[in-house]
């Protein structure tokens, strides 16, 4: 019985440290700081997730509270701080990169003015 | 603790230093300031999690209570910057400054959810 929870136990472990890792890859490789945000989110959500429950099953009652309360405060709190860093970042004027899809924020172009795309680094340019 | 499991938290730990230097890679390299904000905040969830690994694996599971701190101070530590790299001071709350390209900022209107 408690090899069978220790397996399932580190399944999920391995799960987190696993999205953690794949979240570390985008965070380097991807080309924009909105992209870069989500693979940001994704070791938050789900890394988190994976290594905490994971680590409830080693460990006693008391513990399991312990780590449930880290987790839940981790989800509520790295949403909250990526939104608002997103949302910062676009008021501020950083935009997309190279935008493949519409930029649904940005009111649409009349359709007699045809704006050239948009490929400027926004405030990535001023810092250089 | 048996041998297979604290086998088991050393290579988890070891496993998890891989992305926090990764994490810490972008917070050098990246172009802007929001780059960096983001990936150290991503280091700091990476940071309570190793706590916590490293809290079952030398047999103190009371280090989560320090894993709890670390969340919060990662999180306000987040907002601080944020609010800092806007006004420039973390006290005063005077009127947004500037875009970095020269064109204002434009107002707040009612019924934008701030």
């Amino acid at each position: 019985m408690t090899l069978a929870l220790e397996i399932i136990g580190s399944i999920f472990l391995f799960g987190g440290i696993v999205f953690c890792t794949i979240g570390g890859i985008g965070l380097v490789r991807l080309p924009d700081f909105y992209s870069r945000c989500h693979a940001a989110g994704m070791t938050d959500s789900a890394g988190a997730g994976g290594v905490l429950v994971g680590l409830c099953f080693f460990a006693p009652p008391l513990v399991i509270v312990k780590l449930l309360t880290i987790l839940v405060f981790i989800w509520l709190s790295s949403t909250v701080s990526t939104h608002a860093l997103v949302k910062a970042a676009y008021a501020r004027g950083l935009r997309l990169e190279q935008p493949r899809v519409r930029d649904w924020v940005k009111p649409a172009p009349s359709d007699a003015a045809e704006e050239p795309p948009d490929t400027e680094r926004g405030v990535a340019e001023e810092e250089e | 603790m048996s041998l297979p499991t604290q086998t088991l938290f050393y290579v988890a730990t070891i496993a998890l230093i891989v992305p926090m230097t990764l994490a810490l890679v972008r917070s050098v390299l990246g172009p802007s300031t929001y780059d960096r904000i983001s990936a150290l905040n991503s280091f700091g969830t990476k940071t309570v999690l190793l706590i916590a690994l490293t809290g079952f694996l030398f047999g103190r599971p009371e280090w989560l209570d320090l894993g709890v701190v670390y969340a919060l101070m990662n999180f306000i530590g987040t907002l601080a910057v944020l609010r800092f790299s806007k006004y420039g001071s973390l006290a005063s709350l005077g009127p947004v400054p500037d875009r970095e390209d020269g064109t204002p900022t434009p107002p707040v209107e009612a019924g934008d959810d701030a």
